[in-house]
């Protein structure tokens, strides 16, 4: 019951509001209520995973395997928490700035139900539902604001990923191949069965299809021009709840299910982490708007997530989580902070910033914090400068243009709404309020590490 | 409340104190100066009342085992008292300068408050870390002065002077400070705890700790603006004066050296890495004090004074006479704040700030000049002032050593007293040479107040000496007794003061003879110093950026793709070598039965090339809809009649269904010329790697079917007991019913999406 | 390009009618064999479709005025099939359970069933056949309008 609520209530939400225009304001709050709603309910799962472990649920009734399976364990909370979070804050940031097209409550909702349940089911195949669900309602809302540029944008990203759901699709068929079931659990136990020459493959299908989700080197290629003309707050829907699906993919089926060839691509996987790392790093240096140089950074800054999962370990996969959960926060703010014009917005951009460099007192700080332990637990000199170099890149790149942009400019362009910038500046403020007291992020993804290893919920 | 809890008293006085200006400062502009003033007091008397050695310990992040540790050592105690008190002082001269300065800059009151609030909030952070025990806390405070000292250097952000001496310490400082995280991250790594006290108990000599150690001090060079990374601090002196008052003589800057007292220990396992920093401190003073010599601006020439005035406590320090060094900050700090606050005086009053056209203002500004006089003596250490005792105990450590090292702690000394008559012979002496406006006795009291407090001190000596002993206690983690006094007998130190003092008195004599030489050794800094190297490194990075993108990045939706499945066939072929396909993938056989499905998968081959071939927008649709026919073939001859039933129906739907939207589209609308079109032969070959590698893991997974299908045996019993005589049926209703639910889900999406695109469109 | 002869107009009209009963047929037939909610749905999508071939968008919605409203069709049917999956959760038993429960019997009418995976199948084949209705009524909406424009 309580594993179905935060699902049911957005679910029910999105066909509710569907045949409405979600462009009265009316709509838009019910939509916020509805989020609002699924996250307190989501909350409450939490408290109970955190405390008594996980919880399951086979639908139909049917022993597991045969049904569906649904679970929710710390790693799943923790990123459908912060993927439902950011979507609330986004669609908040639309209905306070004004909602220009009739479906984007209903869609929101509808992603988030597509991402609740991608994180909260124990099933391969229904996984590639939830993200079905997620991914349509992203692609109907990367053309949102309907300009020329926003269509193309869009386009590029339906065909892109559409080759991503192709191919993880071919991924988990592959798996009920060699393993005969559907079911995490069951995958997990039966896919040592088959030879590591064939289930390598299979991993390198799901790798593959992850790393375009999340716009991982090299397979970035859509991410600069999506992320810099899709409107600001699809952006950052995008770029800080969708790309969790392939943070969490890379986990789930890594670390979760085929933890045998993670460990033997560990070092393959640092290595293109690395690249990555740099390669956004050094293209982020020289574009001239924010909106560019923030998506070529979320290129570099999923590198970190690649390589910590690499590592490995529960240091190693506490640094993954935690870093997914501070890019996602950053990459919120970054994005609707540059659709924003007026006072109050520079500060909340230049927070965000700091949390991307890993400047202290914000959450980034303890991001890169647990990226050097991970590269101290594992002796990891190279991977040691590789994450000073990058750093002290991003630190270039941001504020160059954060300079740029508040401080040297004086915007002639009328201030946005004052709630859309308040909203913004009191999301940054909640990165600052993380960094002042780091505890619950890090025992919340102390806790998802440990779900992934068998210990703890 | 404790009693222990008083150790924290003046950082929660400074925090709120800060969040009170910004509030209030923000409704009432005026009321922000003599709130801000009182809370400088306020910490200041806080700091008084700090319990010696008393300690807070409380539970911060326990996962991680991190705990908020702050204790009042005499290292603590020392700085915290430099932060509050010079702070005080700053504050009450930014009540009278800062409304001169907005009126000359032509901004209104208002935005005044923002300084304020970064001063107190710079407070806030110096006390925080110079308080803090536990390593990640104290590294949270270090950025803080950090990102603090970037907007009180970027203060004038309009201008383009200002942005980029903001920029360059941000860069300086932050990339620094990344290195002293990473050292951080490794000691706690190493020792399982963050606590700095326990760390330092475990600590041995090694390459770790060199390391570990080196980090740190270039983290803690950096922000004291020491050699080679010294170019920041000459150029934030864009920054309003009470800006450089607190930050680059006091505060910023001294949090470097603080760090280095702090973990001191650590520094001294490492006798490499000692003479690392007495070589850097020596190249500091030497370049500092010949580059002092060089400006004509008076903000500056103090600028390069402070780097070589640090380069001494460097020195200091790597010779292992701590309370020196102690006492050295101290004294440093009163004298410098006390001469950055009489440039901005003398600026305010005269307009000027460049040597040339300044003089003779000791007539006109007489308390000014007696204040800034007794700094100015204490900087070039004549007797009764502090100076003197801060360069007895350098030329004391120094004379330990001996040999060479003497010999340039005179050297760097007689370069003191020269730029120091410089400055306050230049400005107070000679020819008056500009128009003099009334200055508020805000502007002069502080300094005169400082001025006095620097005479005091060389006349009593002790309360100086027991501060800075205790500071050296607790870095050394030893007694460290510190007596000053007069010595009349001719023992080393006060014979190497002596000779300064006529080496420095030739100096200024001869001045005139030589003084272009700095000036061609500053000329020789801008073009090939390292402030030059950081800017052409970073327009090099810039275009190094912009033309591998260029190169690198691909342009249009096919290449995006191939791309993608350029990299993926990479990956799969890097997979292939770890891991063989061979002998381990099987080669099946193909039984005769099976000939007509390989005919329909033919047909479906042929008809997808076909498609990819033709011109025409119809035969692209007919061979589409004839690739999944085939396929529908395909199910029927796999026994899978639900399939082939739904495959068939979608087929001709979708067939019907893009043959009704074409025929709405304009005939002859041509297909428009896509820009950075693949090369066709760039096309083939992306096509052939894409085709190897799906036939490499279609033929991996293919090997090895499940040797037990137990879900689908599972389905096939439990059918019936679902009511249901067929069991895709039972499955798409019942087993996977979830599945069912999110794909129809999918559908209600795409019908939004078709709704909003079409009605939106319309009515836009 | 409506195929607008009188023989595909007349034929097209006579076919409508039983292309629905086929579906209904497939829908119900489900659990006996082959054919489930989606497949009659979408065969009786088709028949629409094909109306929309023979005569044009302008005709179609001039004839069908409804069309407009099929969204909610589609609305309803996906709100049938959440209800039928989430209803058990309300008396404690996971979600998409089916009632009568598996070995109990189940109430016959022919071969109509009367089972909650019915009830699921028919929102499946609401949600098809409207999704596949609302999409001709908008393109129809679309170009109709603007053929009338021009």
């Amino acid at each position: 019951m309580l594993l179905l609520l935060p699902l049911a209530i957005t679910w029910f939400g999105a066909v509710a509001l569907a045949p409405f225009d979600g462009r009265r304001r009316a709509v838009g709050v019910v939509a916020v209520g509805v989020m609002v709603a699924a996250f307190v309910a989501l909350v409450r799962l939490g408290i109970t995973v955190w405390t008594s472990g996980p919880v399951e649920m086979v639908a139909g009734d049917w022993p597991a395997g045969i049904g569906i399976r649904l679970r929710a364990d710390g790693l799943g909370i923790a990123f459908a928490l912060i993927s439902l979070g950011v979507l609330l804050a986004a669609l908040a940031y639309e209905v306070l700035g004004g909602v220009h097209e009739r479906s984007l409550p209903s869609l929101v909702l509808f992603m988030s139900t597509g991402l609740t349940g991608v994180f909260l089911t124990a099933d391969i195949f229904n996984f590639y539902v939830f993200f079905e669900i997620a991914m349509t309602a992203s692609f109907v809302l990367a053309t949102y604001g309907k300009q020329v540029g926003h269509l193309r944008a869009a386009l590029t990203f339906m065909v892109v990923n559409l080759l991503g759901s192709v191919v993880f699709l071919a991924g988990v068929a592959s798996l009920y191949h060699v393993t005969g079931t559907l079911d995490m659990d069951g995958v997990a136990e039966r896919v040592n069965g088959a030879p590591t020459a064939s289930v390598l493959l299979i991993a390198v299908l799901i790798f593959v299809a992850f790393g375009l989700k999340l716009g991982l080197f090299p397979f970035h290629s859509w991410v600069p021009l999506v992320y810099r003309d899709t409107w600001p707050a699809v952006a950052a829907m995008l770029s800080a709840a969708l790309a969790n699906i392939g943070s969490y993919g890379l986990l789930r089926f890594g670390a979760g299910l085929m933890p045998r060839e993670l460990s033997l691509t560990a070092s393959g996987l640092i290595v293109i982490g690395s690249l990555g790392i740099l390669y956004g790093a050094i293209q982020a240096v020289s574009p001239r708007t924010a909106g560019e140089v923030i998506a070529w950074s979320s290129i570099g800054q999923v590198g970190y997530i690649l390589v910590a999962l690499g590592i490995g370990g529960p240091v190693g996969l506490t640094a993954a989580v935690l870093y997914s959960i501070i890019n996602s926060l950053n990459k919120l703010v970054l994005f609707l902070a540059v659709g924003l014009r007026g006072w109050l917005v520079g500060a909340a951009f230049a927070l965000a910033a700091f949390s991307v460099a890993g400047v202290p007192p914000s959450a980034g700080f303890f991001g890169k914090v647990a990226i050097f332990r991970a590269g101290a637990d594992a002796d990891r000199v190279p991977l040691l400068v590789l994450v000073v170099v990058g750093g002290a890149l991003s630190l270039i790149y941001l504020f160059r243009i954060y300079q740029r942009d508040y401080w040297a400019r004086n915007h002639a362009a009328p201030p946005s709404p004052l709630g859309a910038r308040v909203l913004v500046l009191v999301l940054a403020c909640g990165i600052v309020f993380i960094g002042l007291w780091p505890e619950p992020l890090l025992a919340l993804s102390a806790n998802a590490a440990a779900a992934l290893t068998g210990g703890g919920s | 409340m404790p009693e222990e809890f008083r150790v924290l008293a003046p950082l929660v006085v400074a925090a709120l104190g800060t969040a009170a200006v910004a509030v209030l400062g923000a409704v009432r502009p005026r009321l922000a100066p003599p709130l801000a003033v009182a809370t400088a007091a306020l910490a200041l008397s806080a700091t008084l009342l700090m319990p010696a050695g008393g300690q807070v310990d409380l539970p911060w992040a326990p996962t991680w085992g991190l705990r908020l540790t702050f204790a009042a050592d005499g290292l603590a105690r020392l700085y915290a008292l430099l932060a509050t008190g010079v702070g005080l002082a700053v504050l009450t001269y930014a009540a009278g300068y800062m409304p001169l300065h907005a009126a000359h800059e032509g901004y209104p009151l208002s935005r005044t408050v923002r300084l304020y609030s970064l001063i107190l909030l710079f407070m806030t952070a110096m006390l925080g870390l110079v308080l803090a025990q536990d390593l990640i806390v104290l590294i949270i405070f270090w950025d803080l002065t950090a990102i603090t000292s970037y907007y009180l250097i970027g203060y004038e952000r309009e201008q383009e002077a200002s942005r980029r001496a903001a920029l360059t310490a941000l860069l300086v400082t932050g990339i620094s400070a990344i290195l002293l995280i990473l050292a951080g991250v490794l000691l706690y790594t190493r020792f399982g705890t963050a606590q700095l006290p326990d760390i330092l108990a475990q600590v041995q000599a090694g390459p770790f700790v060199t390391a570990t150690g080196a980090l740190i001090a270039v983290a803690a060079l950096a922000k004291s603006a020491q050699v080679p990374l010294h170019f920041w601090l000459p150029q934030a002196m864009v920054a309003p004066t009470p800006v450089s008052a607190y930050l680059h003589s006091a505060a910023m800057v001294a949090a470097g050296v603080f760090l280095l007292g702090r973990v001191h220990p650590l520094l001294a396992l490492s006798p490499g890495l000692q003479n690392v920093l007495l070589a850097g401190g020596f190249a500091s003073m030497a370049i500092g004090g010949v580059l002092a010599l060089a400006q004509r601006e008076i903000k500056r020439l103090l600028a390069y004074s402070t780097i070589a005035q640090y380069g001494y406590v460097v020195v200091m320090l790597s010779l292992g006479a701590v309370e020196g060094a102690a006492y050295y900050i101290l004294a440093h700090a009163l004298i410098k704040s006390a001469l950055f606050m009489s440039a901005g005086a003398v600026t305010e009053a005269t307009g000027e700030t460049d040597l040339d056209r300044l003089g003779g203002l000791a007539r006109p500004l007489p308390l000014l000049a007696v204040g800034s006089g007794l700094a100015a003596a204490g900087l070039a250490a004549l007797p009764l002032t502090m100076g003197f005792f801060k360069d007895e105990v350098f030329f004391a450590a120094a004379s330990e050593r001996g040999g060479l090292v003497s010999v340039l702690a005179v050297a760097g000394a007689v370069l003191s007293f020269a730029y120091t008559w410089r400055f306050w012979g230049g400005i107070f002496t000679g020819r008056l040479r500009s128009q003099v406006q009334r200055i508020p006795a805000t502007l002069t009291l502080p300094v005169l107040v400082l001025g006095l407090l620097v005479m005091l001190g060389g006349i009593v000596p002790d309360p100086a000496a027991s501060l800075a002993a205790a500071a050296g206690e607790s870095m050394a983690e030893r007694a460290t007794p510190l007596e000053l006094a007069y010595h009349l007998d001719l023992h080393a130190p006060t014979l190497m003061a002596v000779i300064t003092w006529v080496l420095g008195i030739v100096a200024v004599l001869t001045a005139p003879r030589w003084t272009a030489a700095p000036r061609v050794v500053a000329r020789i800094g801008e073009r090939y110093g390292p402030d030059r190297g950081m800017f052409m490194g970073l327009v090099r990075l810039t275009t190094f950026s912009r033309r591998s993108r260029a190169f690198l990045e691909v342009r249009n939706l096919q290449w995006r793709i191939a791309t993608v499945l350029v990299a993926a066939a990479l990956v799969v072929g890097a997979t292939i070598v770890l891991a063989p396909p061979w002998p381990t993938f099987r080669v099946g056989r193909l039984p005769t039965s099976d000939w007509p499905l390989f005919l329909f998968l033919l047909l479906a081959a042929l008809s997808a090339l076909v498609a990819t071939r033709s011109a025409g927008r119809l035969i692209l649709v007919l061979a589409l809809s004839a690739v999944g026919y085939s396929l529908a073939a395909v199910f029927t001859f796999i026994g899978a009649p639900d399939v082939a039933l739904v495959a068939l129906l979608i087929e001709t739907m979708m067939t019907l269904l893009l043959l009704a939207v074409l025929g709405l589209l304009p005939i002859g609308l041509a297909r428009a010329p896509a820009e950075h079109e693949p090369h066709p032969g760039r096309r083939r070959a992306v096509g052939f790697i894409t085709t190897a590698f799906v036939f490499v893991i279609c033929w991996g997974v293919l090997s090895w079917p499940a040797p037990d299908a137990v879900m689908a045996r599972a389905h096939l019993e439990l059918a019936p007991a679902a009511h249901a005589a067929d069991v895709v049926t039972a499955i798409l209703a019942d087993f996977r019913g979830l599945d069912t639910l999110g794909e129809i889900t999918v559908i209600a999406i795409a019908l939004l999406g078709a709704l909003t695109f079409f009605v939106s469109r319309r009515s836009a | 390009m409506s195929m607008s002869t009188i023989l595909t107009r007349t034929i097209t009209r006579l076919i409508f009618l039983p292309t629905l009963v086929t579906a209904v047929a497939v829908l119900v037939k489900g659990y006996a064999g082959a054919g489930d909610g989606f497949s009659a749905g979408v065969i009786a999508g088709t028949g629409v479709v094909i109306q929309f071939l023979a005569f044009g968008p302008r005709e179609l919605v001039a004839r069908y005025p409804s069309l407009r409203r099929a969204p909610l069709l589609a609305w309803s049917g996906l709100l049938l099939g959440l209800v039928t999956a989430f209803a058990p959760v309300i008396w404690g038993d996971p979600i998409m359970t089916l009632y009568p429960r598996p070995g109990e019997d189940v109430p016959h009418l022919g071969l109509l069933a009367f089972h909650t995976a019915v009830l699921f199948d028919a929102a499946v084949f609401l949600l098809v056949f409207g999704f596949i209705v609302s999409v001709l009524g908008t393109i129809g909406n679309r170009y109709g309008s603007e053929g009338a424009d021009s």
